[in-house]
């Protein structure tokens, strides 16, 4: 009886040892109990309006989805005129995932960059005088998921693409990028990470060694665990963060549309979820 | 998130616990005073991200990290006083370090003149989080309710509990951050504890 449990507990040894990449960043049972500290930004000496964006995809074609993306610009900024930078989610440009054919889907929402979409939202960014970060396909020789951020002029300020890639992503056909997208926008030091770059050890310290005042994050991400107090990636990285996200059920996968926005310790300064919308704040950016 | 099922790993802590052999007795001797222990558990820390899926996250560990010793003074029968210290890598960017004190009172021993069974109590956890990217402290002060039970043995007492971690207060050396209180939800405030002490 000794040595089948022996062998038992040996073998779970096993099993549970392949799981997960060595690399990723684990937040502990106690870490997560940690309460959401409020950050005084009273005395910041920069303030951004920012925008968090969750939509509903639409799966078959791309143009409906660049249509809400536009049809969202306009309502922010008619609602905001202080409006100066929106997000939007992870591959906005249909599904994120479908189990059959998930690589000839993905090349059939794929995109070059310029493409239609990022010369649509560019003339957005010129009507409104704003930056814009959205997510899609790129098609670049290879597969790459990606995300775009669009100067106030439409220009391209800069392309991240995805390191740390999700059994999805790799059932997409997605190749992976290198490092850490950095940015300024209006004087505030920008990174863009996507979604599990946020868990990778190696882009959590390249963060920390360039220390941004501002995270893009955009998501596409299942179910929030609404039992945790704080937002762990601004919390370790002591940046605003910005989460977009989708919502919807995808081929049976549900998004319960969680997005926000939070401060450099971690509180939740604006957040929503359960449907499509946008959450709005301005952050303030303080010496440290 | 990052808190993975340990269904499997409180069963096979359980039926380990249980293969011990030793049993409450009847008890007409004088009760030991103290005891120093350990929560082998919480070594698995130091094994990493697979070192972490072995104690649950935490969750089999007690919620501790690394080495972690615990010591008791019995200072009245049935009733102990108990210290804990631990400390190791909470994740792969984060320290921790965690001091714990509190009060263990054993009822069938007080009521049935057991050795050992039963044990009720409450802690107060201190922990220490030091964040190794960006070189801030950040602090956690959480009270803990917990039931358990002792099975006395020949050399060793095994120490078999489970906590509700009910309320965190937390503060930082961050700039500009503000001290903060919530409530910690069920079951994410549930942890499971073995300790092996040594009695004296």
């Amino acid at each position: 009886m000794k040595r089948i449990f022996t062998l038992f507990f040996l073998i779970l040894i096993a099993t549970f040892s392949g799981c997960i990449d060595p690399n990723t960043v684990l937040e502990t049972q106690n870490q997560l109990w940690l309460a959401g500290m409020d950050f005084d930004d009273s005395v910041a000496s920069i303030r951004l309006g920012t925008a968090a964006v969750c939509l509903q995809l639409d799966p078959d074609d791309p143009a409906v989805n660049r249509n809400k993306m536009i049809n969202m610009i306009d309502l922010i900024a008619s609602e905001h005129p202080d409006i100066r930078l929106i997000v939007f989610g992870e591959a906005s440009l249909g599904y994120y995932y479908r189990p059959t054919n998930p690589q000839s889907y993905q090349q059939s929402l794929s995109e070059s960059i310029p493409g239609p979409t990022s010369t649509a939202l560019s003339a957005k960014a010129i009507e409104y005088d704003i930056y814009i970060s959205f997510g899609l396909t790129e098609s670049s020789g290879d597969l790459y998921n990606s995300q775009v951020l669009i100067n106030p002029d439409g220009s391209i300020a800069s392309t991240h693409r995805k390191n740390f890639l999700t059994d999805w992503d790799i059932e997409n056909g997605f190749s992976s990028g290198s490092g850490v997208t950095f940015n300024t926008i209006d004087g505030i030091k920008t990174a863009t990470i996507i979604c599990y770059d946020s868990m990778s050890e190696k882009i959590l310290r390249e963060i920390a060694q360039e220390k941004p005042q501002l995270i893009l994050l955009p998501l596409a991400d299942l179910v929030d665990e609404d039992f945790v107090n704080y937002d762990p990636v601004s919390f370790m990285s002591h940046a605003w963060v910005i989460v977009a996200n989708r919502f919807g059920t995808e081929d049976g996968s549900h998004y319960d549309g969680h997005h926000w926005i939070s401060t450099p310790t971690g509180s939740y300064r604006v957040k929503a979820t359960g449907k499509e919308g946008y959450v709005f704040t301005e952050v303030g950016i303080c010496e440290l | 998130m990052r808190i993975i099922k340990s269904k499997v790993l409180i069963l096979l802590l359980l039926v380990s616990a249980f293969s011990v052999q030793a049993q409450p007795i009847n008890y007409q001797e004088q009760s030991p005073q103290f005891y120093v222990g350990l929560n082998p558990m919480a070594l698995t820390k130091f094994f990493g991200n697979s070192g972490s899926l072995w104690n649950g996250l935490g969750f089999a560990s007690g919620a501790e990290s690394g080495l972690a010793l615990y010591a008791g003074w019995k200072f009245m029968q049935a009733q102990s006083l108990e210290a804990r210290i631990s400390s190791g890598p909470a994740n792969l960017l984060v320290w921790e370090t965690q001091f714990q004190m509190g009060y263990i009172w054993y009822p069938c021993e007080q009521f049935l003149q057991w050795k050992g069974g039963p044990s009720l109590g409450v802690m107060i956890r201190n922990t220490a989080f030091y964040n190794t990217l960006n070189k801030s402290w950040t602090f956690n002060h959480v009270p803990e309710l917990i039931a358990g039970w002792r099975f006395p043995g020949k050399y060793l007492d095994i120490d078999l509990r489970t906590g509700i971690n009910i309320s965190s207060f937390t503060w930082s050396t961050i700039a500009h951050s503000k001290p903060a209180f919530n409530w910690i939800s069920l079951p994410y405030g549930c942890t499971f504890s073995l300790g092996m002490a040594f009695v004296f």
